[in-house]
């Protein structure tokens, strides 16, 4: 009998500890917040300081804290001179060797965060190098670690726009009104902030999007990886690809956006790593102004360093 | 039953006790010795010989070294030198070994060197003044290790590096000769395979920053040194573990004492190749250089007479 409750027991908990998806209250306000992945190191590793002779460890947690899903990310370790800090050599344990200089880790971290997910999902890797060699006579060596992460990333945002055939009927009460849409952000490193909403004489909606670099990094083109993230030009670098742009929902029409000539598919953010795309839509013949959501997606290459100091001491 | 009450109670004290053990990193200094522009220090014992010293009275001389630099002496000499004829040291050359500073120790080695001597007859004169001159030469060695950052992409600022390139400055290291500049520079060149690579070059300078001489480390046990010998400087280095060439080399330093000492520049070339897609990162600069050194200090005396 006491078996029995005790294992009726252990399974209520066990029950209570599990927590599905489904478990959790869903977060209806997901889709904002401006950060795409998130590294953090862990906790002493590295240390602020270790000895001549010690591995160097690296612990790094990497969340994708946006939402989208990051199927196409590198990691760079940078800083550190390979001739007195060996990359190379045995390892811990579930731990790798750090990347050569110039070299990467690549990851992928699929999901992201979701009306029932308010994390996203999470990688941890510890990277550890061999044994460190200082050169003779040298009482310590500054190593600024600087962690850079390179990935593909994708904004998606929508908006619902008021289509008005009569824009210039003011008498008859209307379902609703055109105007600008304030967006914030979705999720993602790179926001749609704004949509700018002009009525084209009843024939046409015109709807400037305005996007934004919010995530502290740098925004580069996305077919450009390899250069990432040494070698980020002015030719590359503030640039979004504009994946598509669609009106959703019954009765969707068409969309159709306008580029600067030479740059076709592509955004360029200006000063204040903002950028505008603007694109048309025909309004249809109805009987009264109706509202549409436009879905826009963008795609893009991100890059984000993190960096710490870790003295090497001579023993 | 109390002592198992009181069990974790005890774990856990032991647990904070250790945690206090553990060093953070502002509680361990960790000393750097190659600080300084001062290689050996001598002076006379006091009273050794004392100030005035009568005719045909012992009287040692005495000197006191101490290893105030970075680098250990072996097989220094100090030599004394008098007028024979009016103070004479029966003894005039003592061979020493004092190890510097270190890691481990703030503070170098210290020795006191006696030389018995006596004074002379002064027949008519009722007294005299006399110097006595102590040379200290010993090899000598100067270790200057500095942080540099190495900057493949010097033109490219696009991303936060993780450090940035300058020229570099000091004062001394432990040692009266010092490299006081570092100005480093990006070759850019091919390589074999036809890739662009970079070669890490630096413009040194060198200068003497402490009061003696300069020779080549192999006069100091020689009876005479010549004209040539002065101002020699052996130049090796390293950057992080790979190996410096370094033309001119030996550099010979600036000996005129009646121009303005600017230091004498050599160029230290990597022996290897950084790719551009290595990236940036800090290295570390170490220079070693390999002279002897020459110094003296003298005191006046007063013999008199004994009626």
């Amino acid at each position: 009998m006491k078996k029995l409750v005790f294992l009726l027991v252990a399974a209520l908990l066990i029950a209570g500890c599990t927590q599905g998806p489904s478990k959790q209250p869903a977060n209806l306000n997901y889709m904002s917040g401006s950060q795409g992945l998130v590294m953090e190191l862990a906790n002493g590793m590295p240390p602020a300081y270790i000895y001549n002779g010690d591995r160097l460890s690296i612990g790094l947690t990497l969340t994708n804290a946006g939402t989208s899903q990051l199927t196409d990310g590198y990691l760079y370790i940078a800083g550190y001179d390979p001739s007195i800090i060996d990359p190379n050599g045995n390892t811990a344990t579930g731990s790798l060797p750090l990347p050569q200089p110039g070299t990467y880790w690549h990851f992928t971290i699929p999901q992201h965060r979701t009306q029932y997910d308010n994390v996203g999902g999470q990688v941890f890797q510890q990277f550890q190098s061999n044994y460190i060699t200082l050169p003779p006579n040298t009482p310590s060596y500054l190593v600024p670690l600087t962690i850079y992460a390179c990935y593909v990333y994708e904004t998606h945002a929508t908006a619902t726009v008021c289509f008005d055939p009569y824009p210039h009927n003011t008498e008859m009460d209307k379902p609703c009104i055109t105007q600008d849409v304030g967006l914030g952000s979705q999720g993602a490193p790179i926001a749609v902030t704004n949509v700018a909403v002009s009525n084209n004489g009843g024939q046409t909606v015109r709807m400037i999007f305005t996007i934004q670099n919010v995530g502290g990094g740098v925004v580069f083109n996305l077919n450009d990886m390899q250069d990432c993230p040494s070698n980020i030009g002015p030719d590359v670098r503030d640039t979004v690809t504009l994946s598509s742009v669609s009106l959703v929902g019954n009765g969707a029409g068409q969309i159709s956006c306008s580029y600067p000539t030479g740059n076709s598919g592509n955004i360029r953010l200006g000063p204040g790593e903002t950028g505008t795309i603007v694109c048309e839509a025909p309004i249809a013949r109805a009987a009264a102004a109706y509202q549409r959501t436009v879905q826009i997606d963008l795609t893009y290459g991100y890059a984000q360093y993190i960096k710490q100091t870790v003295e090497i001491r001579s023993t | 039953m109390k002592a198992a009450a009181l069990l974790p109670l005890i774990a856990a004290l032991l647990l904070i006790s250790g945690c206090a053990g553990v060093m953070g990193p502002g509680q361990q200094p960790s000393y750097n010795p190659y600080q300084g522009t001062v290689g050996l220090s001598m002076s006379f014992v006091p009273n050794a010989p004392p100030d005035q010293v009568y005719e045909q009275e012992q009287a040692p001389i005495g000197v006191q070294i101490e290893n105030d630099g970075a680098d250990d002496i072996q097989g220094g000499i100090v030599k004394v030198i008098t007028e024979n004829d009016i103070f004479k040291a029966q003894k005039t050359e003592a061979v020493f070994d004092l190890k510097g500073r270190n890691l481990y120790s703030q503070q170098g080695e210290q020795k006191v060197l006696m030389f018995p001597a006596q004074a002379g007859d002064l027949k008519d004169f009722t007294s005299m003044d006399t110097n006595i001159i102590a040379t200290a030469c010993y090899r000598y060695a100067t270790h200057y290790s500095s942080e540099v950052c190495i900057d493949p992409y010097p033109f490219d600022q696009t991303m936060a590096k993780p450090c940035t390139s300058a020229t570099l400055t000091s004062t001394g290291s432990g040692a009266p000769v010092a490299v006081t500049k570092v100005d480093p520079r990006m070759s850019p060149q091919q390589n074999g395979f036809g890739e662009q690579v970079m070669v890490p070059q630096f413009i040194v300078t060198i200068q003497q920053v402490s009061d003696g001489e300069v020779v080549n480390p192999d006069t100091c046990t020689q009876s005479t040194i010549s004209r040539t010998d002065y101002g020699t400087v052996y130049i090796s280095g390293e950057l992080g573990n790979v190996p410096l060439q370094c033309t001119p080399n030996p550099v010979i330093l600036n000996q005129d004492p009646t121009a303005v000492d600017q230091g004498t520049i050599t160029r230290c070339t990597y022996q290897g190749e950084i790719k551009q897609a290595e990236g940036v990162h800090n290295s570390l600069l170490n220079l070693n250089l390999q002279y002897g050194f020459s110094q003296r200090i003298a005191k006046s005396i007063k013999i008199l007479t004994t009626q």
